[in-house]
């Protein structure tokens, strides 16, 4: 029985998994960084890791969450924790391109003359916080597209480029709308994930009073060094992906748009534009990252699954239908999580494969 | 094989297994649909009976096996397979991984219920197989009566239909009828057979009575026609025979009024007989119209106008043995064409004259047996015995196509000989001059007269 469609496997001595001593040593690292990002915010656990995909994906965050629920306390700890040059932009409507990206200066030179010289701004950094994102102007926040994807600054017509690895971790609060800007939507896609920080329990906040003083966190006892880190992505690079995953992923972005036929029930009442392809290479680094948080060399399911939400809320683009009846991504990609057939084994209805059995003769 | 590996390829049978059971039934039920449809309107439709639409029956393997094929060759592929495996195993992609990559240092191990259950809900495709078998098992059962009423109620005219087509042919290469009144002939016989209805069979008979008393009357005619041909030619032979024999002994002047008379008998035959008038050649025909034959000459014309009379004859004897014409004629005709050219040799020598001569071979060319060797045509006739009424048969002759319906309320009462008498009492004449008289009896009273009064016959000759 060969299937016409099917595709011969590359060849088995091809390519090699990673060993299981790199990924542990790998895992080690992690469980290291997250350890000490969890004993910084208590109770954000989750966050922490969603966090930690992202940049071992190399992809930029926007976080979103109420006023003093420790957005800038994360992102300022996982400086410090991975070692990393760290600054701070706080976005306001009057903030100009060129205090974010740097401007040209005229000086004085030795010997009389004059010349133009560059003041680099803000963003020429490792790790950019830009503060309530959405506060700044259109043009302002438009200053950050080429840094976002290309990682480098053109100014009077010369290209700079950013220090590696290059993140921008943004915050915007969901409340207070007035005066905002709304990201535009080639902005939003340039984000790997957006990721809600919402309030902390009863508990936590009883341990937050309990052992810090003025709620300032411990700073980070063992921070990652360079070589450390550099290993990290170097082992992320060859985390393997499947090609039944990739298939997986695909479908999944496809289905989000209404003119797939895979696409869910809501996906076609409330969704007026799907994610873009670069969700698609956003969801596929993102699993590699989550596949080797979760100490495996390989991306399954599981590891898409966990990031799709992430990856996905911020890129459908809803109707006003979906806002009339209260309908919002997370609950549209819900919906298309619980219906997709990972293998895509394309079944007629009446056909289903049904809980394991046993093979012992 | 590894096993995880001997795991997949197992799945991957098993769901090709079931979607090929499931495509089979699906094509098996569309083939008892489309084959039930066809036997039905076979059926019906042309009548055809029940055995060839068995064959039929290979069409169900042709479908099963097209079936099984078509689903299997939607079985997903080893790839798909390894990942649902891979997601009911929790293997995190290393499965998947194992197929494209080497996971040397990894353990892939399979869980104790390592293989999936593949089901298959067909319930629904089970009871339309069901269903469409019932359809083709009914479309063989039901009676072909009930199929098709008008077909089962058929009249039968084959048989018949079959000898008038004979018939038809027979005159056709007669040159009895001509093509174009044969053809149409032939139309109208497939027209009765198509339109033969057994609901209303007086239709279907009138009609057939009409058309076999056409051909009838046609073989009559030409029976006739062949006979009087015959006649002529054998006159003609006979006169030519003796002319063959007593031409050297005949004057000069004798020879050419005997010549003219044979040429003017010729002459008369030929101009009914487009086979004799075909047989004689351009050559003979002048020198029979100059007089001028020779005996080898004469022996030719006569030897061809036996075969011009041969001729005829045959065409009645098949006209005969086809029943078109009563067999009864061709016994008669036995001997009737028997020529005797010695005597008439003999009788055109005793002639003294062109004149006795001319009135010698008129005589001969009058009605009656006659013939030289019992004097001439007003000579004493000799008669056998009068016929008896006992050995009397009626000639079959058919009713006029209305006679049918006519009868269709009569009921038989018997079979007599006698003529038939009515029940009810003619009305007596009271007074006039038809007084007691036969008139208005009706035509059924009619006495026949039967052929027995030898002087009414004679009285029919003496009228010369």
């Amino acid at each position: 029985m060969t299937h016409p469609h099917e595709q011969a496997p590359a060849s088995v001595n091809q390519t090699a998994l990673l060993s299981p001593g790199e990924i542990s040593h790998a895992t080690e690292l992690i469980k290291r960084v997250l350890q000490q990002l969890d004993q910084t915010l208590l109770g954000r656990e989750q966050l922490h890791r969603l966090v930690l995909v992202g940049i071992l994906s190399r992809g930029h965050i926007l976080l979103e969450g109420l006023p003093g629920v420790g957005k800038t306390a994360l992102i300022k700890a996982l400086g410090q924790i991975l070692k990393l040059q760290f600054n701070r932009v706080q976005f306001t409507p009057d903030l100009m391109p060129s205090d974010i990206l740097g401007t040209h200066l005229l000086r004085e030179i030795p010997g009389g003359g004059r010349e133009m010289t560059f003041q680099p701004g803000p963003v020429f950094t490792n790790i950019l916080l830009a503060d309530e994102i959405n506060r700044a102007s259109p043009k302002t926040q438009s200053a950050l597209l080429e840094a976002m994807q290309e990682g480098c600054v053109t100014l009077l017509g010369q290209t700079r480029e950013l220090p590696r690895p290059f993140f921008v971790l943004a915050s915007q609060n969901p409340i207070e709308l007035e005066g905002t800007y709304p990201l535009p939507e080639a902005q939003l896609d340039r984000f790997l994930f957006k990721l809600n920080v919402s309030d902390v329990n009863v508990d936590v906040l009883t341990e937050i009073i309990a052992t810090r003083r003025r709620g300032e966190p411990p700073p980070p006892a063992e921070p990652l060094t360079a070589d450390e880190l550099l290993h990290l992505m170097h082992v992320m690079e060859q985390i393997f992906l499947p090609r039944p995953v990739c298939r997986y992923i695909s479908r999944l972005v496809a289905a989000t748009h209404p003119q797939a036929h895979e696409a869910t029930e809501t996906v076609l009442s409330y969704v007026n534009y799907g994610a873009s392809p670069r969700a698609a290479i956003a969801m596929a680094e993102a699993a590699r990252a989550y596949a080797l948080l979760e100490g495996r060399p390989s991306v399954g399911f599981d590891d898409v699954k966990a990031v799709a939400i992430p990856v996905l809320n911020h890129r459908l683009i809803l109707n006003y239908k979906a806002r009339f009846d209260q309908v919002s991504t997370l609950i549209i990609i819900q919906q298309l999580l619980e219906q997709m057939d990972e293998a895509g084994l394309a079944l007629p209805a009446d056909v289903r494969i049904q809980p394991l059995q046993s093979t012992a003769p | 094989m590894a096993e995880h590996q001997r795991i997949v390829e197992q799945t991957r049978r098993r769901i090709g297994l079931v979607l090929g059971m499931r495509t089979a039934v699906a094509f098996l039920s569309g083939w008892l649909l489309v084959w039930g449809t066809l036997v039905l309107v076979l059926r019906a439709g042309l009548a055809v009976p029940r055995v060839p639409l068995l064959w039929g029956l290979a069409g169900i393997l042709v479908a099963a096996g097209v079936g099984i094929w078509k689903g299997i060759r939607h079985c997903p592929s080893s790839m798909t397979v390894r990942a649902l495996l891979d997601q009911h195993w929790h293997s995190g992609g290393l499965l998947m991984a194992s197929a494209e990559s080497n996971v040397a240092g990894w353990e892939i191990s399979p869980p104790a219920a390592a293989l999936p259950r593949v089901q298959w809900n067909g319930m629904r495709q089970f009871g339309l197989l069901g269903c469409c078998l019932l359809f083709a098992a009914a479309s063989f059962l039901v009676p072909a009566r009930i199929l098709n009423p008008l077909h089962a109620q058929r009249l039968q005219v084959a048989a018949e239909v079959e000898k008038l087509a004979e018939q038809i042919e027979l005159l056709k290469e007669e040159k009895v009828l001509p093509p174009e009144r044969a053809q149409s002939l032939e139309e109208a016989l497939k027209q009765l057979q198509h339109e033969a209805a057994g609901n209303d069979p007086g239709k279907t008979w009138e009609a057939m009575d009409h058309l076999e008393q056409s051909i009838t009357k046609a073989s009559a005619e030409a029976a006739e026609k062949s006979l009087r041909n015959a006649q002529k030619s054998a006159q003609a032979e006979e006169l030519a025979a003796a002319l063959d024999q007593a031409g050297d002994r005949m004057q000069a002047s004798d020879l050419a009024a005997a010549m003219s008379q044979l040429a003017m008998n010729i002459g008369n035959a030929a101009e009914e007989d487009e086979l004799l008038a075909e047989t004689l050649s351009q050559e003979l025909q002048e020198q029979l119209k100059n007089g001028t034959l020779d005996q080898e000459q004469l022996a030719e014309l006569a030897k061809k106008l036996g075969e011009c009379k041969q001729c005829n004859l045959s065409r009645i004897g098949k006209l005969a043995s086809g029943r078109m014409i009563d067999p009864s004629r061709l016994s008669e005709l036995n001997g009737k064409f028997q020529i005797d050219p010695d005597a008439l040799a003999k009788l055109l020598c005793e002639c003294k004259g062109s004149k006795e001569v001319q009135a010698c071979l008129l005589a001969c060319n009058k009605p009656g047996r006659g013939g030289v060797t019992r004097g001439r045509g007003d000579a004493a006739m000799t008669w056998t015995d009068g016929s008896s009424r006992d050995e009397m048969q009626f000639k079959e002759k058919a009713l006029p196509p209305g006679a049918i319906a006519s009868l269709k309320d009569a009921r038989l009462q018997g079979i007599s000989k006698a003529d038939p008498t009515s029940e009810t009492p003619h009305p007596v004449n009271a007074g006039g001059a038809l007084d007691a008289g036969n008139a208005g009896r009706g035509s059924a009273r009619t006495q026949v007269v039967l052929p027995e009064h030898k002087r009414v016959v004679q009285r029919y000759f003496d009228r010369d």
